[in-house]
């Protein structure tokens, strides 16, 4: 993807996170005094689709994320990329 | 917003509440991530933690579920400070409130996280078990099971254990229907579907945890004989501590007044009646409390002691 080549995205290995199908709450354990991160709707969908294929790289995310909800990558790169940059910076995501 | 897939994720419609810490997330969430953070404590820490109560009844199924106020940890004994104050590093704190005296003695410590919806109950003994602390958790410890919560693995007590601690709590509270109820379920699930090692268990950490007798009702339905473990002192102050539980602290600080020796008994009768603003009970230990605020807190205090002795009268102790 942009700026990351194609990197590997997986969760964190200290993360601690509950969900259901439109909600995720997730926290970096290994920071103390992180503060739980929500996630809701299509940035729950980031989420579930990389707990459920991860460790994959960020190109093959983009792309099951564009077939699942029927739209072409380019509407939707920009901003999972968006997303991924943020819970890359939360300590939630790897890669 | 991500275009296309036509909604919105959080961070983004109410980023600032994340930053400014009023993140909106529901109790059981909180409650879920809660155990993860205590268990992770205990792992980084080296201190045994086992998580009880809440999501770990509810998944043994030892009570129907329901959304519990707090997260529940039972903490070894001997290291309970310093896992106190690895909790502080990670933000929690006291909430304020003075000591007031407990026919039981205190059992846990209330932490709360200004940013978090739910308390933690840091338990260095669980009520009704008369056993020594150490003995206690030793046992709990020693047949513990691991369950995956908020996706991180959370030491808890067996399913057996775990029914102790659910009917010790249900028999606590004698006007309570729910807990009536619930102590009806432990029972249900003893006769009807534990395996005979989960009853050994239950059995075991009753006898071990010196919990029989205050869980005689409980071995009585189910068929088990019980000893007698507890002495006839220890009796009398579980069962004014069970009639009165639910009035608050009103009959304790009536048994404290009258084991005073009487030179020191206006002092105590002070402290029972009287409250001070920096004292009432609050989350936010720089906000001191109004003056109206204050003096509805009193006159409440005063009106549930009332009821609390008027209970104790009655009940002719």
């Amino acid at each position: 993807m942009t700026g990351r080549g194609c990197a590997v995205v997986d969760i964190a290995e200290d993360v601690a996170w509950t969900s259901n199908e439109r909600r995720v709450v997730a926290m970096d354990l290994g920071s103390p005094g992180a503060t739980p991160y929500v996630l809701e709707a299509s940035a729950a969908a980031v989420w579930h689709e990389i707990a459920a294929a991860g460790p994959l790289p960020a190109d093959e995310l983009l792309s099951r994320l564009a077939e699942g909800f029927a739209v072409e990558t380019a509407q939707i790169r920009g901003d999972v990329e968006s997303l991924l940059t943020e819970l890359r910076a939360r300590r939630l995501l790897r890669g | 917003m991500i275009r296309g897939m036509r909604d919105r994720y959080r961070h983004d419609e109410e980023g600032d509440a994340v930053e400014g810490g009023r993140t909106r997330f529901s109790l059981t969430e909180a409650n879920e991530l809660a155990h993860a953070l205590l268990a992770r404590i205990g792992r980084d820490t080296g201190i045994r933690t086992l998580s009880i109560k809440g999501v770990v009844a509810d998944r043994y199924r030892l009570r129907r579920p329901r959304v519990a106020a707090d997260a529940d940890v039972i903490v070894d004994p001997a290291r309970f400070d310093e896992f106190c104050a690895a909790l502080s590093e990670h933000g929690w704190h006291l909430r304020v409130e003075r000591e007031v005296p407990s026919l039981l003695g205190p059992h846990s410590v209330t932490f709360i996280r200004d940013d978090w919806p739910n308390d933690i109950d840091a338990h260095v003994r669980f009520p009704g078990f008369f056993a020594d602390d150490q003995i206690v958790f030793d046992r709990l410890w020693r047949t513990r099971a691991e369950m995956r919560v908020a996706h991180v693995a959370v030491a808890v007590p067996s399913r057996g254990a775990s029914a102790v601690i659910a009917a010790l709590h249900a028999v606590r509270y004698s006007r309570s229907a729910r807990h009536a109820a619930e102590l009806q379920q432990v029972a249900r699930l003893l006769t009807d579907e534990f395996a005979e090692q989960d009853r050994v268990e239950f059995v075991d950490v009753a006898r071990v945890g010196r919990a029989q007798w205050v869980l005689r009702e409980l071995f009585e339905r189910i068929g088990e004989p019980y000893e007698v473990d507890v002495d006839a002192q220890r009796q009398k102050l579980w069962n004014t501590n069970r009639a009165t539980v639910e009035d608050g602290a009103a009959v304790s600080w009536l048994t404290q007044l009258r084991s005073t020796p009487w030179h020191r008994k206006p002092a105590v009768l002070g402290r029972a009646l009287w409250i001070s603003r920096a004292d009432i009970p609050r989350n936010d230990p720089n906000r001191l409390p109004t003056v109206r605020e204050a003096w509805a807190h009193r006159i409440l205090r005063w009106k549930r002691g009332a009821i609390a002795l008027r209970h104790y009268a009655r009940s002719g102790r």
